[in-house]
């Protein structure tokens, strides 16, 4: 069975896979025997727009991950979104259609499914069916209850009106937009009514915002299955956008702890962040924190490793500074995060977000590895967390949080107890309830998609006599394969015929007389050839491994050729170079089509 | 008529349904006995209906509708073959044809009515010229729903096949339809030769229609298999023609491919058939080098812009290699293929 899964999410490239959960979900789908295709966004390198289909093998699957990448600058709007997802649909013919994070594709995404009628799976990992805002937050990090309207309509104004405001949220630079922030986000009918402009604004956006969320939920109830990450999720969604959501908590692969290195009862304890610098995790907190506990004497504070996935360079740069200062262990990437090396070495794992978490992979990972947490007790994260082997402190209190840090300065007393705890929920609980594997996961959404895929029957398979139905039954049969298996399918037959005609002039020569007769296929090489990045190929000749990249092969003298920036980094993670084409076969990335110019 | 045969079997396929059948069926048999009250010595016509409906469906229909014929007609012997199982239009003919037992086959859709006079020209002009494989009339169609009233019917177009960026095409032939083509006095009628025979009213010789292979059940379940039969035929060296005192209407009824077919399956087959017929009569390694060239560039254009329709109907062609390789070795004048 294929499946065509959708995020706009899909860090191929992080093994930590903090901020989706698809990349891993994806594998575990190869692995439990599905086809799978996804479908997702990339930052432009080439023409916007145009689509890229990547093979990625996966250890211990059969088939390899079809990944097609749209090409996005951020002026796109959400019927070419549409128009594109439509396109990968006619071109994959999945017989299923799972969308997970979707906030960047828009609602119409689902309507392509529909018009289709393929069977859909939606699972929220986010507050997306009801808010834009996917964070709950507000521009000055004030957290709103899922399903309020207001704040969202307040914090759309708030965002216009305020743009000195830091992305990721805080008080504007601009002291004059600070007073109107507050106004804005924070005040009552009486101010609002003196300020008629600012009000006629927020009765706008509140409109739009009801409008959007009108729009999710129609489009909404046309998928069949309707899921959320956590239960508190699924309850609160269920509540807000009137269509039930069952909760199908994300699988996790827990990883091996302390490699090697003995433990010492009485040392001082590693403490570990593993995040991002984004406000919300609370990362500026934790720093607050420490430097608390180190400013007061007779206290001790356990060490600290920060190990941050890249995301805005000066507000990471600037915790980078912060956090050498007070004499911790700070590491920042780009490319790909060792999970199991972050996690292995420490005693704890601490995350006092602010708010809008939902089954954050950090936590997961901790507590299915068997580490104590010390998390924020935000609905979000108490769902995943045990009480025996996790502190929970007020969201936004830094000397709580500093408490808790003192409290496990040492490897003794407290902390052992927590680690015993964990050790023991991950050895007794593993593989189920919140610390199952990706693949019971995966195992999960299997039964789903053969529920659904049952639940219809093979469109217009008995029309007709039975001359036409034989027919039909050929044409579902070549409809049933993958867009790189009909093109093996052409291409194989293509050589069949140049034996059967006897012709002895090769197959290379034949594609060069091809591409000599005009056409896009010509303008394409041409364009290669000049260094232009425009036209890049749909059906992929870029080849990964699970968690980094490797060149993409490219077949001599077709012009299939990669944007020069992507290539120059291929280079550099493996200056051997493995040359192949994956036009067709793919599938089997020790061999190529056999088509080699 | 002027010294034509009776010794005719038409050749009537139907899937069974009794409008149909109920419409064309008795005046078919009054043409024929017409035809016979002009030249009782030139031979006997049968009709032989084959019930491609695969549950006999089209037996059960006809004492009804031959109960209403006129005593006249009653005399017209039909008989009724029946296919194993519903096999299309071209095998069914064939399968008719094999049955059939006059010298000359006279092939029609079940939808299409012809008078004495049309048949009789018909068999004039096969009978007056040897070279002529096969002689079709004038097919008409009904005036369109919103023309004026009592507006004739509207002639169908002749076909050419043209060679476009390396693919077939069968394309109306505007010469023909201008009035342009040369008109022969053949037998006594006027006739026209044309590229493409219609496969809803022929006239042909039984024995060279089956020794040419017939309507090739490699193009079923339908489309491109009366193209393919009049390139069989050009290629030996043999006349088609149109004989313009000889008209057919073609009601039209409602078994085209667009009926058969959802539109996207429709256009899979015409691409898969128009691979197959080009394939079949590649006569040169340089057609054959040349073609693909096109097809090469045709599939990796489809591949780079994700067209995936383009690649299943080659895809469904790839996969009748085979039968296409087989049914190309009954051909003269082409190397044989081996796959």
């Amino acid at each position: 069975m294929r499946v065509a899964l959708v995020s706009h999410e899909l860090r191929s490239d992080a093994t930590l896979r903090l901020r989706s959960h698809a990349r891993g979900l994806a594998s575990a789908l190869a692995r439990a025997g599905l086809e799978v295709e996804v479908f997702t966004l990339e930052a432009c390198t080439r023409r916007r727009l145009t689509q890229r289909r990547r093979q990625v093998p996966v250890k211990g699957a059969d088939k390899a991950l079809g990944v097609t990448s749209v090409a996005v600058d951020g002026s796109e709007t959400a019927s070419e979104l549409a128009a594109a997802f439509g396109a990968f649909l006619d071109r994959e013919h999945p017989a299923v259609c799972h969308f997970e994070s979707i906030a960047a594709f828009g609602p119409s995404i689902l309507g392509e499914a529909r018009e289709r009628e393929l069977p859909t799976v939606y699972c929220a990992r986010d507050p997306w069916p009801a808010h834009d805002q996917l964070t709950l937050t507000l521009p000055d990090l004030a957290p709103f209850e899922l399903g309020d309207c207001e704040a969202e309509a307040r914090g759309v104004v708030a965002r216009e009106m305020c743009p000195s405001a830091p992305g990721g949220g805080g008080g504007p630079v601009n002291p004059g937009e600070r007073v109107l922030l507050r106004l804005l986000l924070h005040g009552d009918a009486a101010d609002l009514a003196a300020r008629p402009e600012l009000e006629a604004r927020i009765s706008a956006a509140r409109e739009r915002v009801q409008a959007d969320r009108a729009h999710k939920r129609s489009v909404l109830s046309t998928v069949d299955r309707r899921f959320a990450a956590s239960r508190m999720l699924a309850r609160q969604l269920s509540a807000t956008v009137g269509r039930a959501f069952t909760p199908r908590l994300p699988g996790v692969e827990p990883v091996a702890l302390r490699p090697g290195e003995p433990e010492v009862e009485g040392t001082r304890s590693s403490l570990l962040f593993m995040g991002s610098s984004c406000p919300l995790e609370g990362l500026d907190l934790l720093l607050d924190a420490l430097r608390e506990l180190l400013a007061t004497p007779g206290r001790e504070a356990p060490g600290l490793r920060v190990v941050l996935e890249a995301t805005d360079p000066a507000r990471d740069s600037a915790l980078a500074l912060r956090a050498e200062a007070l004499g911790v262990e700070f590491e920042c990437r780009r490319s790909a995060l060792d999970a199991s090396r972050a996690l292995g070495g420490a005693d704890a794992l601490v995350f006092p977000a602010r708010w809008g978490q939902f089954a954050p992979a950090s936590v997961r990972l901790a507590q299915a590895s068997g580490l104590p947490v010390i998390a924020a007790s935000i609905p979000g994260l108490e769902e995943f967390l045990s009480p025996a082997s996790s502190i929970l402190v007020e969201p936004g209190d830094v000397g709580q949080l500093a408490g808790a840090l003192a409290s496990l300065a040492h490897r003794t007393g407290h902390l052992e107890e927590l680690r015993a705890a964990a050790s023991q929920r991950a050895v007794a609980q593993a593989g189920g309830g919140a610390l199952k594997g990706l693949d019971a996961e995966a195992r999960e959404w299997l039964q789903t998609y053969e529920e659904l895929a049952a639940s219809r029957p093979a469109p217009g398979a008995d029309d007709g006599p039975r001359h036409v139905q034989e027919f039909r039954a050929e044409l579902a049969e070549v409809g049933r394969a993958s867009f790189g298996e009909l093109f093996g399918r052409v291409e194989l037959g293509l050589e069949q015929l140049r034996g059967a005609f006897g012709l002895t002039e090769d197959t290379a020569s034949l594609m060069a007389r091809a591409i000599a007769r005009g056409g896009p296929l010509a303008d394409r090489v041409a364009d290669a050839g000049e260094g232009a990045l425009e036209g890049l190929p749909l059906v992929g000749d870029s080849l990964e491994e699970e968690g980094r990249l490797v060149p993409r092969p490219r077949p001599c003298g077709l012009g299939i050729a990669e944007p020069a920036e992507d290539a120059a980094e291929d280079a550099a993670e493996d200056p051997a170079g493995r040359e192949q084409l994956a036009l067709g076969r793919g599938a089997d990335p020790a061999h190529g089509t056999g088509v080699q110019a | 008529m002027t010294g034509s045969s009776l010794n005719l079997t038409v050749v009537l396929p139907t899937r069974g349904d009794q409008k149909r059948l109920g419409r064309s069926l008795p005046r078919l048999c009054e043409a024929l006995v017409a035809l016979r009250a002009r030249a009782p010595e030139a031979g006997e016509a049968e009709i032989v209906v084959v019930d491609d409906s695969g549950v006999g469906a089209a037996a059960a229909a006809l004492p009804e509708i031959l109960a209403t014929l006129d005593r006249g007609s009653v005399e017209v012997s039909i008989r009724t073959v029946c296919t194993e199982r519903s096999l299309g239009f071209g095998p069914a003919v064939m399968r008719g044809a094999r049955d059939a037992v006059g010298a000359h086959l006279l092939v029609l859709h079940d939808d299409v009515l012809m008078d004495a006079d049309g048949i009789a020209a018909l068999l004039d002009v096969l009978h007056a010229e040897p070279t002529i494989f096969a002689a079709a009339p004038t097919l008409l169609r009904p005036a369109a729903p919103d023309s004026p009233p009592d507006s004739p019917p509207a002639r169908v177009p002749a076909r050419v096949v043209l060679l476009e960026d390396d693919w077939l095409r069968v394309r109306e032939d505007s010469e023909a339809s201008a009035g342009a083509a040369s008109v022969n006095s053949i037998g006594g009628q006027r006739a026209v030769d044309v590229e493409v025979i219609p496969s809803a009213a022929v006239l042909v010789r039984r024995g060279e229609f089956l020794d040419l292979g017939g309507f090739d059940r490699l193009f079923g379940p339908a489309t491109l298999e009366d193209v393919d039969l009049s390139m069989c035929a050009r290629r030996r060296g043999r006349r088609l023609v149109e004989v313009l005192g000889a008209e057919a209407l073609h009601l039209d009824l409602g078994d085209g491919l667009g009926e058969l077919l959802e539109a996207p399956a429709a256009r899979a087959l015409v691409a898969r058939n128009r691979l197959l017929l080009r394939w079949k009569h590649l006569s040169t390694r340089t057609d054959a080098a040349d073609h693909l060239v096109g097809l090469w560039r045709t599939a990796l254009e489809a591949g780079l812009t994700g067209d995936r329709e383009t690649l299943e109907g080659i895809a469904l062609a790839m996969d009748r290699l085979g039968e296409m390789a087989e049914s190309r070795a009954t051909l003269r004048g082409v190397a044989p293929m081996e796959l």
